[in-house]
């Protein structure tokens, strides 16, 4: 035999039609279901009419809508108001509409839910609660009667009514708990009402607009967008960008996370200060500026590098590139990156800072930074031990030559001759280990300039090819003085902080909507009104009790309530054996 | 640590992955024979499933950090979506003691689990920071356990369609109609138009992360390929399908009864050459190397489940007498459905304003009428209406069941529609 776990639908609540009268058939119309549901349909279908076609479209969309589409059709979608639908006069009809339909419908059915809250037998007769589904009775012996009514009060959390005497008749406990839940469907409909409120509010009072502040900037202009679509709005304050920081995930080019250092300006004094970052806005005056984006600007953007003397000091400097600067320790200096300049903290693989040194003299020092390789910059060497050599490895002349040092080249069978100096050195260059540049001026011939490795002495000779002179490094000594070396270690980006702005009063109402919404909820689909009787006549004990909802969740609730009352029976029996 | 427990995890969900396959098994055998033992053993098998699948979760999340929850990307929506069906199942099975609904509702779980085997990036991704929220945390966890309510009220009414003798046919037919809307309005009608199925290429960047052409630092920025020759297929399918509709429509209107079984023979075919489509995208996906399942995972999974639906109602047609047999009064059905969904529609509440509070924290607006959220609001009103027609109008039985299979619809469009058809804010979920 098959449990029957249905339970019966319930009666309707509405009133149901009125006899006789305009007045009366325009009342049932604008509280009936069947509106409700249109108004449900025509509201989604409108609503998804939005989702395929783009909505306050920029220059660029309506370009390629019609590049698609053709013009005709944009024409006449934009007649009927396709690209802003929200706002068109049908779509906030019909949610007035639904507005004055749930007003209607709710006070049409509360005067029923009320009477039938009210409608509470505290003392029915015996048939009455015999009848009920749920309803059991059990004896008790006329001793018991007294100790079980006060245990039955502090079960139920009633009293017995005040001067009830158990020996005249009968005594009823009767417990009316949940009649709020009745009133639900009540709830959810003023909540829509609510919301529906809030966001007309915010519609009307409100904006929503965007502005990009560069790092270092201020502006109190936003535009807008949507309707008043690229309109412009001045704040009545200045905002601030002191700073952006740009967080990635290791390794990648992924934003982790962004934040924007913001400061209020107001008549001058700066009133508020606060680093947003996504979903943790700013606040002020009703107006809240949200982080929603970012960019590089394309300008401005610094070059971080470390500058280290000898093992000494370290300062760290932010230079532009691609400039000439005057750089403490280094004099008249360019930075040149190898990339885009928009693009500076980019990862990709080409990617270093060629440094150049104008020196006095003329002449250019000049060195690469990678990011895991600096540019060292040392003083010029006190003497250079080269060896000469021919094409075969013999040693023609060993010259200990200064530094920048014109210094003879042997003639002879070497001819033509000519002349040659130490130009450069640098303790380590790209790893290779000490190198120093030699300018060559051959006589009658072109000058030229080669590099040799202390490391690799037979550099030259597999660098240049059918030479008559080979040079080959054998000692270098330095001098003293200042080397001075050259990190990189980041790139101070110049962002601009990509901020929306938005002012919408409505939304505490909106918030305050979605409250009673989900008390309206809870109170219809979670709780129900229960009512419980205790009846005593005599030696008998009737309990009954109904639900206007989910008899199934209350009738564990009940047996488990009728097992504790005779619980006291039984305990009662057990100490008066003892 | 992390790594181990990554690892863990996912063992975890491949053993879980087969307990699900073992009790659809079970569910199914025990749909068709009267045994109480094959439906104890399916009970018990999916709940040693689900604890295992709550362990490996759990896992997951601690290894990936408290601030990232295991729910931001495909896969693991995924996964979580499959906990959610079976967990609200085992806990209606356990309250109402039903069990026949476990066949109609673990092959969804099933198709859950395996649709995430099969995306390639199992890995903890990086979350962005508009998803840096506790709010999101609530929203996809309320989202999921809705979506399986309203999975398992889905189930409930469509047994009770079954039950109510409603013609099978006729849900083929409108599957029938519904799967060729899909493959015309695919990638801009390029299957009608040009017999092409086109899939995004996608190449691995310096990070090692798939990702859609263009790929930074990328050669060959080629964006999509038509897949072998799926087109054709889909077209051919598209053609019989179309006719089956067309013709069912006909016999419908025209009283012609005959036409009802030519309507049936089309679908049957059309399905039978969308089968061989759908084998040939796993043929195209193996020999060209830079095409993933990934690629389109919402085109996919959309054609996947009304290939999937397609099948079983030809399966539960064929074998109509004694299913209809087997499964529970009418009335029990029906009240379950109700109760379904009497959960699902809070939570489904919670969904919405959860949504609405993160989107106002995150971009300045609680709603913005994006896709995703219109439709969400719409799946709403479909089972307002529903609640409204049993509670107000008093009905039940069969106008509600079609009222919650079309609510069901629009939660699979809210899911997964929303991705493959229009684009907006939730294009990284």
């Amino acid at each position: 035999m098959e449990k029957d776990i249905t339970e019966k639908s319930g009666q309707p609540l509405s009133s149901g039609h009125r006899s006789g009268g305009v007045t009366d058939a325009v009342w049932d119309f604008f509280g009936s279901l069947k509106l409700a549901i249109s108004l449900l349909i025509f509201i989604s279908a409108t609503s998804v009419i939005g989702t395929v076609i783009p909505q306050n479209p920029d220059d660029e969309t309506v370009m390629g809508f019609i590049q698609e589409h053709g013009e005709a059709s944009y024409n006449r979608f934009e007649a009927l108001g396709f690209f802003d639908l929200y706002h068109q006069w049908y779509f906030l009809l019909s949610l007035a509409l639904l507005m004055v339909n749930l007003i209607v419908c709710s006070l049409d059915m509360f005067p029923r839910t009320m009477k039938r809250y009210k409608d509470a037998k505290p003392e029915p007769d015996e048939k009455y609660l015999k009848g009920m589904r749920f309803s059991e009775s059990f004896k008790i012996k006329g001793k018991e009667r007294e100790g079980f009514l006060a245990h039955a009060e502090k079960i139920l959390s009633v009293k017995i009514p005040q001067g009830a005497d158990p020996d005249a008749g009968p005594v009823y406990l009767f417990s009316n708990k949940g009649g709020l839940s009745r009133f639900g469907v009540y709830f959810v409909h003023l909540s829509i009402i609510v919301i529906i409120v809030g966001s007309l509010i915010g519609t009307v009072f409100g904006f929503r607009g965007g502005v990009n502040i560069a790092e270092g900037t201020k502006t109190d202009t936003i535009y807008l967008f949507g309707q008043q679509k690229g309109r412009e709005l001045k704040l009545p304050f200045e905002i601030r960008c002191d700073d952006f920081e740009l967080e990635t995930y290791e390794g990648t080019s992924q934003a982790k996370d962004f934040r924007s250092a913001l400061v209020i300006i107001e008549d001058g004094k700066e009133v508020l200060s606060k680093t947003i970052e996504v979903n943790d806005p700013l606040r002020y005056k009703g107006i809240t500026f949200y982080q929603s984006s970012y960019g590089e600007t394309g300008q401005g953007s610094k070059l971080q590098l470390l500058l280290e003397v000898s093992g000494g000091e370290k300062t760290e400097i932010k230079v532009p590139p691609n400039q000439m600067l005057e750089v403490t320790k280094l004099g008249k200096v360019m930075f040149a990156y190898s990339g885009d300049q928009g693009n500076m903290g980019g990862h990709s693989s080409n990617h270093f800072v060629v440094v150049n040194i104008y020196k006095e003299d003329g002449t250019v020092k000049q060195d690469i930074i990678y990011p895991e390789k600096p540019a060292i910059f040392a003083p010029p060497p006190e003497s250079v031990t080269l060896r000469l050599e021919d094409a075969d490895g013999n040693l023609i002349k060993k010259v200990v030559a200064g530094f920048n040092e014109e210094q003879e080249l042997p003639g002879g069978r070497f001819s033509p001759g000519g002349k040659f100096k130490v130009t450069d050195y640098n303790p380590d260059f790209q790893g290779m280990g000490p190198s120093i540049s030699i300018d060559i001026h051959p006589e009658g011939g072109k000058s030229n300039n080669i590099k040799l490795f202390k490391n690799y002495p037979d550099f030259d000779r597999k660098n240049r090819k059918d030479q008559k002179i080979y040079f080959v490094p054998e000692e270098i000594k330095e001098s003293e003085g200042e080397t001075i070396t050259l990190s990189w270690t980041g790139v101070d980006t110049k962002y601009f902080t990509g901020l929306q702005v938005a002012k919408d009063p409505g939304v505490p109402v909106v918030w305050a909507g979605c409250i009673i919404m989900f008390l309206g909820l809870y109170l219809s689909f979670f709780s129900s009104h229960r009512k419980i009787w205790v009846r005593t006549e005599g030696n008998t004990v009737l309990v009954a009790g109904s639900t206007h909802r989910n008899p199934m969740a209350f009738e564990s609730r009940f047996r488990a309530l009728v097992e504790k009352l005779r619980q006291f029976s039984d305990d009662f029996r057990q100490t008066e054996d003892q | 640590m992390e790594e181990t427990l990554l690892k863990l995890s996912g063992n975890l969900l491949n053993i879980t992955g087969l307990a699900y396959l073992a009790a659809t098994v079970l569910y199914l055998v025990y749909l068709a024979k009267r045994s109480d033992g094959l439906g104890l053993s399916a009970t018990i098998i999916s709940s040693i499933g689900v604890v295992l699948h709550t362990a490996a979760l759990v896992m997951r999340w601690v290894s990936a950090g408290i601030d990232h929850p295991p729910f931001t990307n495909l896969y693991e929506s995924l996964i979580f979506f499959g906990w959610g069906i079976v967990a609200f199942y085992l806990y209606m099975e356990w309250r109402y003691k039903i069990r026949l609904a476990g066949a109609f509702v673990f092959p969804i779980a099933l198709a859950a689990m395996g649709i995430a085997a099969m995306t390639p990036d199992k890995g903890i991704g990086n979350l962005m920071p508009a998803l840096q929220s506790n709010w999101l945390t609530f929203h996809v966890m309320f989202a999921s356990i809705a979506y399986a309510a309203f999975v398992v009220a889905f189930a409930f009414s469509f047994m009770y369609l079954i039950k109510d003798k409603v013609q099978i046919r006729a849900m083929g037919i409108i599957l029938s109609g519904i799967t060729a809307a899909t493959l015309a309005i695919c990638d801009k009608a390029s299957i009608i138009t040009k017999g092409k199925f086109y899939m995004n290429v996608m190449g691995y960047g310096s990070d090692g992360k798939l990702y859609m052409a263009p790929v930074p630092d990328m050669q060959d920025q080629l964006q999509v390929v038509p897949v072998h020759m799926v087109g054709i297929f889909f077209l051919l399918a598209f053609i019989l399908l179309t006719v089956s509709f067309v013709t069912y429509l006909a016999s419908y209107i025209g009283s012609k009864p005959s036409l009802a079984e030519t309507a049936n023979l089309a679908m049957l075919a059309g399905l039978a050459v969308l089968t061989i489509g759908m084998i040939d995208i796993f043929i195209g996906i193996s020999l060209n190397d830079r095409l993933y399942f990934a690629s389109n995972p919402y085109k996919l999974i959309l054609l996947g489940l009304e290939w999937l639906s397609l099948v079983a109602v030809a399966i539960i047609n064929w074998k109509r007498e004694s299913i209809i047999e087997r499964l529970p009064e009418r009335k029990t059905l029906d009240f379950l459905g109700y109760r379904s969904i009497i959960v699902a529609f809070p939570l489904m509440t919670i969904v919405i304003v959860t949504g609405a509070v993160w989107a106002n924290s995150a971009w300045g607006t609680y709603w913005q009428w994006d896709p995703k959220e219109t439709w969400s609001l719409i799946t709403w009103f479909i089972y307002a209406i529903y609640l409204h027609a049993r509670v107000m109008a008093g009905w039940s039985g069969r106008r509600v069941a079609i009222i919650s299979i079309i609510g069901f619809v629009s939660v699979v469009f809210t899911y997964l529609g929303v991705n493959v058809f229009l684009s907006g804010l939730h294009s990284y979920a």
